[in-house]
């Protein structure tokens, strides 16, 4: 299929052209399932959410009104169901409160947190980095991985989470002095 | 020495700042000359700064052809499932409207101008009888006014 410009990408998409759709996901589904994958942190569930996204796009692509950018839109379907799963998970563990206190006791036991700053390699460090952002608000935590990972803007954040700049900007805030505090809890106390 | 460490907390303060990218210019040259000369607090940084990095690294998620395959498949058959449940759910509604319809026609009665105006029953009553008697010349006088 030839290059297309996102106008035309998008005018093929809605007369639902499928050579369209598979362009669209070879060109995203590395930044959609990147997105998930920070979010939820587990391969098979990122695998199912980003199959749940692409069909929601094929299914949504009619409605897409252009008053934002395609990317900007995509983004809005992953976080989303990134922070539906986040959400139907935690409902989960409510349910099974005391078993998921086991679990996580026995989680942080083997975590590399408890097993020494100087002998932790890259992946210990960023599953440490990891476990301070699993401390966040899912939207505190979806507001930092758009940011910081995917160098979004403050005003393109907003767009995705559908808020305002400047609920994002308090959303950072938050989310980097609650994160700096619980690196400095458990990284730099080692 | 305690001068020292108590300097260094005060650094990871800074550097805890700098990994979490809320740190000014000014406070981000203060703990670069502060890390040239601590080489432990440097080691610290490192550790943090690759830790963060690695976990902003993208992982490179390559869609394979099973893949798209399977995401263009199912997408189809929702669509297909879509319209289905749309046709038979616009056709049902269709039908109930048409006999909700019906239903209404027949039970509402239908309007009667007799039972309402003496001018039309008085007017109903000579064309019974001009139908009746349509060759009668004396219809007047064999059917007076009620």
């Amino acid at each position: 299929m030839p290059k297309l410009s996102e106008n035309e990408l998008i005018d093929a998409l809605q007369k639902g052209d499928e050579a369209a759709y598979r362009l669209l996901i070879h060109k995203y589904n590395s930044m959609i399932q990147n997105v998930i994958y920070k979010m939820v942190e587990d391969q098979d569930d990122t695998k199912d959410l980003s199959q749940e996204v692409w069909i929601r796009i094929w299914k949504s692509i009619g409605k897409f009104r252009r008053k934002s950018s395609l990317q900007t839109w995509i983004y809005r379907i992953s976080i989303h169901s990134a922070l539906n799963h986040i959400r139907k998970k935690q409902r989960l563990r409510l349910v099974s409160f005391s078993h998921s206190d086991a679990l996580e006791s026995t989680t942080y036991a083997e975590s590399p947190i408890a097993s020494g700053f100087d002998k932790m390699d890259q992946h210990d460090q960023a599953a440490i980095i990891r476990s301070a952002l699993n401390r966040l608000t899912a939207k505190q935590k979806a507001a930092f991985i758009l940011s910081n990972a995917e160098g979004l803007s403050n005003a393109e954040t907003a767009e995705v989470l559908e808020t305002s700049v400047s609920a994002v900007e308090s959303l950072l805030i938050r989310a980097k002095r609650k994160l700096k505090q619980e690196l400095l809890n458990s990284y730099l106390s080692e | 020495m305690a001068t020292q460490a108590s300097e260094c907390t005060t650094y990871r303060n800074l550097m805890l700042e700098d990994i979490v990218g809320s740190l000014s210019a000014t406070e981000q040259e203060t703990l670069q000359q502060h890390l040239k000369s601590c080489s432990s607090c440097f080691k610290q940084y490192a550790t943090l700064k690759v830790g963060m990095e690695v976990w902003r690294q993208p992982s490179h998620f390559i869609p394979d052809e099973e893949m798209i395959h399977l995401v263009t498949q199912k997408s189809h058959k929702i669509v297909f499932d879509f319209f289905s449940v749309y046709t038979v759910r616009s056709l049902a509604s269709v039908a109930a409207a048409i006999l909700i319809g019906i239903g209404i026609g027949l039970a509402i009665p239908k309007y009667d101008a007799s039972k309402y105006s003496s001018y039309s029953a008085l007017q109903d009553y000579y064309v019974d009888m001009i139908s009746d008697d349509i060759f009668s010349f004396d219809l007047f006088d064999e059917y007076p006014l009620p």
